[in-house]
């Protein structure tokens, strides 16, 4: 699959959770996300950014809510506050299933050649959460068949030294590594460019038609985005709008080839 | 930030009000203008607010009153709900504290009666001409909560003048809304004095003080709003700007379509996962 397909899903799925805090939306967003992580998620380690992103978003929604507490807790606080903190949930779903179906270097190689250290520094942000995750798995090992259980607060240096230690030296294994192919001297040549195949096309066209409904309720105002909760009112839920979320899926059901 | 913006944008548009009621004594016609009726129960005032655009929300309409008016009124759930005014109603921004009473919100149907809001009030558009009204009381819908006094615009804005009328509702307490009609108007802020005499038991002291200073009664308003209010309540009362409580009944269509689409996705994503696995 190509990487532009993957960020064009990502975006049309980030469009979409920011535009709306109706449940019956998000939910369906965060189903799409999950089928798509499920047939796509790539084979190394970063794939489990999903389900570290999701936690991260289920520990979001009840932060949010717990924050209700602080102050006069009704039924219609409560209710807003959780609301929010599922739409931030959404977000940090799709996130990690972005991580989790990208491959991070493809990503970076689409940057025009200008723009590459730019681009370079963000590739590095976005693929730190992954990257750590999977130092952090193989140092666990590593200190497991050493006889040291990771899982006591004592011994968390001794997970967390080596994980920054690794991260270190990746990092400047990178920029070497980079460095040697030529990159940011402006004499950099492409290997093994990415091919636009009919799945990447599919991908990229169902994010374009499925946001749009979205972008016209925007605009127009209707479709219940967001829900009353002051009063309290059973939100209205647009057909249309479920199914062009639900067609976020869409890239779920195709075959992603074999050119990367 | 688009709280901030919101608020910002109100104290800007609000800046020119106090100083053109107090330069412009016998306010400009009627057309721009739009009534609010405030029934606490024992007493109903009637305001003729000022509108500084063609339509405003039923919240500006009361911040508007605040200003123009001294209306004592409290705001909650970060401007959505309305806890107290005219001295009834929690002054702690808890607009629920003391439930089955509470503010209802009613929008005047055009021939001086009323319909129930579906909406809160900072959703509604008010535009010129047209009349809200608030009454306390128990009940959760139209049938069982008080009505205000049946109030037309005309009855709320009668002369060329914005001015605050008191009257008593359901028969209580002494006539009031004949002596103000008999009153020459003489202008916003002699009137407006008697705002806390609509609200507070103890009418006529100051009520009747043509001669006294907006500043004076801008810092009494309030502290005899709120003797007021304790006198004629309790020391509690909470206060409710939503006119529903409970969702309508009777879930749509597109809310089983999302429901469906959901187990739909996660089957699926079950099945590829599985399918995944046994691949490879």
């Amino acid at each position: 699959m190509h990487s532009v397909a993957w960020i064009a899903w990502a975006a049309a799925a980030a469009i979409v959770a920011m535009s709306t805090s109706n449940p019956f939306y998000l939910l369906v967003l965060v189903a799409a996300a999950a089928l798509v992580h499920g047939a796509h998620r790539t084979a190394g380690p970063t794939a489990r950014s999903f389900g570290i992103f999701l936690v991260g978003g289920i520990a979001a929604l009840f932060l949010r809510t717990a924050l209700v507490m602080l102050g006069t807790v009704h039924l219609e606080n409560v209710i807003a506050a959780a609301l929010e903190g599922l739409r931030l949930a959404t977000l940090l779903v799709v996130a990690g299933t972005f991580n989790s179906v990208a491959d991070p270097y493809g990503v970076l190689r689409l940057a025009p050649r200008r723009l590459h250290e730019p681009a370079l520094a963000a590739a590095l942000a976005l693929s730190i959460a992954p990257r750590t995750i999977a130092a952090a798995q193989r140092v666990r090992e590593a200190q497991e068949m050493r006889g040291i259980r990771i899982g006591r607060v004592r011994s968390v240096p001794a997970l967390a030294v080596p994980v920054l230690e690794t991260g270190m030296e990746e990092a400047l294994m990178l920029a070497e590594s980079m460095d040697a192919r030529g990159h940011g001297r402006g004499r950099r040549t492409r290997y093994r460019p990415q091919r636009w195949n009919a799945a990447s096309i599919t991908v990229v066209a169902s994010a374009c038609v499925c946001v749009l409904p979205f972008l016209v309720a925007i605009v127009r105002g209707w479709g219940g985005l967001a829900p009353s909760t002051i009063p309290l009112r059973w939100p209205t839920v647009s057909l249309a709008l479920v199914v062009a979320a639900a067609g976020l899926a869409l890239p779920g059901f195709v075959r992603s080839g074999t050119a990367r | 930030m688009a709280r901030w913006l919101v608020a910002g944008a109100l104290v800007v548009a609000a800046l020119p009000l106090p100083l053109g009621v107090m330069s412009e004594p016998a306010c400009a016609a009627t057309p721009d203008h739009a009534g609010l009726v405030v029934d606490t129960g024992s007493d109903s005032s009637s305001y003729c607010v000022a509108l500084p655009a063609s339509s405003v929300t039923g919240t500006d309409l009361i911040q508007l009153a605040g200003e123009q008016y001294g209306l004592d009124y409290r705001l909650g759930f970060d401007g959505g709900g309305v806890c107290r005014l005219a001295g009834v109603g929690p002054a702690d921004g808890d607009c629920f504290g003391d439930f089955p009473s509470f503010w209802g919100y009613w929008r005047g149907d055009g021939s001086g009666g009323w319909t129930w809001s579906n909406v809160g009030a900072s959703q509604t558009t008010v535009g010129i001409g047209d009349v809200d009204g608030w009454a306390w009381g128990e009940g959760t819908d139209a049938q069982t909560h008080p009505r205000p006094r049946d109030t037309t615009f005309e009855q709320a804005c009668p002369s060329a003048s914005p001015t605050p009328h008191s009257s008593p509702s359901r028969g209580r307490g002494p006539t009031r809304s004949g002596d103000a009609g008999r009153r020459p108007v003489v202008g916003v802020r002699s009137e407006a004095s008697l705002v806390p005499s609509a609200s507070s038991s103890t009418r006529g002291a100051a009520g009747t003080e043509p001669g006294r200073s907006d500043a004076r009664r801008a810092s009494d308003s309030r502290s005899r709003a709120l003797a007021g209010g304790a006198l004629a309540r309790g020391a509690s009362a909470s206060v409710l700007a939503s006119s529903s409580l409970r969702p309508d009944a009777g879930v749509p269509v597109g809310a089983y379509a999302s429901a469906l689409a959901v187990a739909m996705l996660l089957g699926a994503s079950f099945v590829a996962r599985r399918r995944r696995r046994a691949a490879g």
